[in-house]
């Protein structure tokens, strides 16, 4: 058993080896690379707030509307509405965005990013929330019934706050997996460089700047992919972690 | 119906059979000393006498049976009823196997002297009130209220009888001072009787409490 | 003469296909006591929900005939069925006390999530936590989860809470079948001293408990009323031979 477990490790992190491994060899840690690479890091974080603040109240209360206020027909339409969106690759997805927020906007921006990351994230927070609200004891639900509290009241303060440790273990998910996406942002988030222009009006997030450093054959671009990706690994590294903890704790 | 316990059935039916069995030794015991005051058998009366142990003996049984049942099944309306009845009723009958001891007493006493022309009546009265008991006792084992409630009625003219022997026995007194010992003891003889009889009437007055729930006890009748 | 507290006129209900309540028609007077005893299945527990409108959120139920509440009507159009649920609370077999709330926080969550303001808050907590005997058990850690407590004293802290609101009538359904003796007596005990403060209906499987706790018993047969009356006489002499039969424990 512990040969079989001892095999899948390392199958797995063989390849995280590899590339963190090739990253170190060509990274250059010049001053303007580690000033893209923190710029480009706070817009990851930027994007995947933006992202968390769009989805979660939409996925939440499409949750409860599934699980408490929909009849059985709209549910099964709801549901599958979710499946549906959830199964469109991101990239489809990015260009829907373009076309229904970028190009009205003007340009390209974090926010359509956000928007493009959001809509492949609400089916999977509005689907977790409606299972955990179906989880939540009988016993509780009596009680608020008991207690004379109105339909909405028993949802919003007490309902939610029964499942709100559940829920914050998907947003912290969600966040964690939005700092990786690069295909809803080609798009959508690419910043004027993808463009060919030679000064960037904003930073892009990691991913992206990655996909454009590394398409450049210069060693110093190489480099400054390098950098990218370790920033990018640890941001991640750090956020599954936080993601784990909050669920660890909640148990 | 049953109770779907039979251990606690089988348990109600012991303390019935009990309590039926304390009466049926109470009245062996009056209408064999009965018996042997008109029959004149000294040994016989004698003899009665130590039964009455026996009858204390199952006063004790019958009552910590009771106070069981009362502990283990919580017994609640015609089981409780049943149960509250029994204890009462084994003091009555406690009591009428005293009252049966003095009678044989007297009837010793009375057998070592000639015998009264009155002593007639009292045998009468002794019939009267032997079927009282019987009938009160019945009326238990069969749960009958109606043959409870002429019992009840019957215990004005053993009143009245014991009130016409009690006089009677007064007048044979005054006749001749040699009666007053034999006229004493009749005399006992018959309130032993009538008070037998009223404790049998309170026998039926718990049998009616035990059927119908109703209290019967001092109401006029 | 006085109108009862509650009064159910003809009271018949249905869940799905299966008739639960067949025609009651009961009247409970303030402050009494009336259990309801019956095997199970006979429509007890559904009778107490449709006394504060809790049996119209089952799905497939339905309902039929009056249920007035000093004299009102608590089906009728312009009553709030929210309204009825703060009149008449509930407390239920298995103690529910909310676990994202502390102990105290539980107490007054009838009027907190209701999103009343409560004058003295800390004052109520105590009276309540004082009438139901948990103060000096509790008084030490209010802010605890109220999922922290043994199950005796969540329930007590059940019963605090649903008094909270004030009601004018307590409906328990089995109060203390998921209980141990000792707890159960302290809830018993506790009836009594609520007795000057609500009306209480109390359905038991315990037949002792409605003997110690009642005044006024009900015997409920398949959805039926078979026999209503003083606990004394019901105890010791019912007049319907099937509450006889049930109570003595010859039910077949």
């Amino acid at each position: 058993m512990s040969m079989v477990a001892l095999a899948s490790m390392v199958l797995a992190l063989a390849p995280f080896a590899a590339m963190v491994a090739h990253a170190l060899a060509t990274v250059r840690l010049s001053a303007a690379i580690v000033g893209a690479c923190a710029s480009a890091l706070l817009a990851s974080l930027q994007l995947s707030l933006i992202t968390v603040a769009i989805a979660l109240p939409v996925g939440v209360i499409a949750g409860m509307f599934i699980a408490e206020l929909a009849g059985p027909q709209a549910v099964r339409w709801v549901v599958l509405g979710h499946d549906t969106l959830a199964s469109i690759p991101p990239i489809v997805l990015g260009m829907f965005v373009y076309a229904v927020v970028v190009l009205p906007l003007g340009g390209f921006s974090l926010f359509a990013g956000a928007v493009a990351l959001a809509l492949s994230a609400i089916p999977t927070i509005a689907l977790s929330s409606a299972e955990l609200l179906r989880l939540v004891s009988p016993s509780i639900r009596e009680a608020t019934l008991g207690l004379g509290l109105p339909r909405h009241r028993a949802l919003f303060l007490v309902l939610l706050r029964a499942v709100l440790p559940g829920v914050a273990s998907v947003v912290a998910l969600t966040f964690a997996r939005a700092l990786g996406e690069v295909g809803a942002l080609l798009f959508t988030a690419g910043s004027s460089r993808w463009l060919g222009a030679s000064a960037p009006t904003a930073a892009s997030p990691l991913p992206l700047e990655i996909f454009v450093a590394v398409q450049s054959p210069s060693a110093d671009s190489q480099g400054r992919a390098a950098a990218m990706t370790l920033t990018l690994l640890l941001l991640v590294s750090v956020s599954s972690g936080c993601s784990r903890l909050l669920r660890s704790v909640n148990r | 119906m049953l109770h779907t316990d039979s251990l606690y059935e089988s348990e109600l039916s012991k303390l019935r059979e009990s309590v039926l069995l304390m009466g049926a030794k109470c009245q062996e015991v009056v209408t064999r000393a009965l018996a042997a005051l008109a029959s004149r058998e000294v040994e016989v009366a004698r003899e009665l006498i130590p039964l009455d142990a026996q009858i204390d003996q199952l006063e004790v049984r019958i009552d910590d049976l009771a106070l069981m049942i009362l502990a283990r099944r919580q017994p609640v309306a015609k089981d409780l009823r049943f149960i509250a009845s029994v204890l009462k009723m084994v003091t009555d009958l406690e009591r009428i196997g005293d009252l049966a001891v003095n009678i044989c007493e007297r009837v010793v006493e009375l057998c070592q002297e000639p015998t009264m022309v009155e002593q007639e009546e009292i045998t009468t009265l002794g019939v009267e009130v032997i079927r009282m008991l019987q009938d009160a006792l019945n009326a238990f084992a069969t749960g009958d209220a109606t043959l409870a409630r002429e019992v009840l009625a019957r215990d004005e003219a053993v009143d009245t009888s014991f009130a016409r022997i009690f006089h009677s026995m007064v007048a044979c007194m005054m006749k001749s001072n040699e009666n007053i010992e034999r006229a004493t003891r009749l005399q006992s003889l018959a309130r032993y009787l009538e008070r037998i009889a009223d404790h049998a009437t309170n026998i039926a007055e718990m049998v009616v409490f035990m059927v119908k729930g109703q209290d019967v006890r001092h109401a006029p009748r | 003469m006085t109108i009862p507290k509650l009064s159910v006129t003809d009271l018949k209900a249905v869940i799905g296909t299966v008739e639960a309540l067949r025609g009651i028609s009961i009247a409970v007077a303030a402050n009494e006591v009336l259990a309801i005893i019956g095997p199970s299945g006979a429509g007890k527990s559904t009778f107490l929900r449709c006394l504060n409108r809790m049996h119209e959120t089952r799905p497939g139920a339905t309902m039929s005939g009056k249920v007035k509440l000093d004299g009102v009507d608590i089906h009728a159009r312009t009553i709030d069925p929210v309204w009825v649920r703060r009149r008449v609370g509930l407390v239920f077999q298995r103690p529910n006390p909310l676990p994202m709330l502390s102990i105290g926080e539980n107490v007054v969550a009838g009027l907190t999530l209701a999103g009343e303001y409560i004058e003295r808050r800390d004052e109520l907590i105590e009276t309540m936590l004082r009438r139901v005997a948990l103060w000096n058990d509790v008084k030490d850690r209010l802010g605890k989860p109220g999922t922290s407590l043994s199950s005796g004293q969540q329930q007590r802290l059940c019963i605090a809470r649903a008094l909270a609101l004030r009601p004018d009538v307590l409906l328990m359904d089995e109060p203390c079948s998921s209980l141990d003796p000792s707890a159960t007596a302290r809830i018993e005990e506790l009836l009594n001293e609520l007795r000057s403060h609500v009306t209480m209906l109390i359905v038991t499987h315990n037949l002792q408990q409605a003997a110690r706790v009642a005044d006024t018993t009900a015997f409920f047969h398949e959805g039926r009323l078979v026999e209503h009356d003083r606990a004394n006489v019901i105890f010791t002499n019912p007049s319907d031979p099937r509450t006889e039969d049930y109570i003595t424990g010859r039910f077949g």
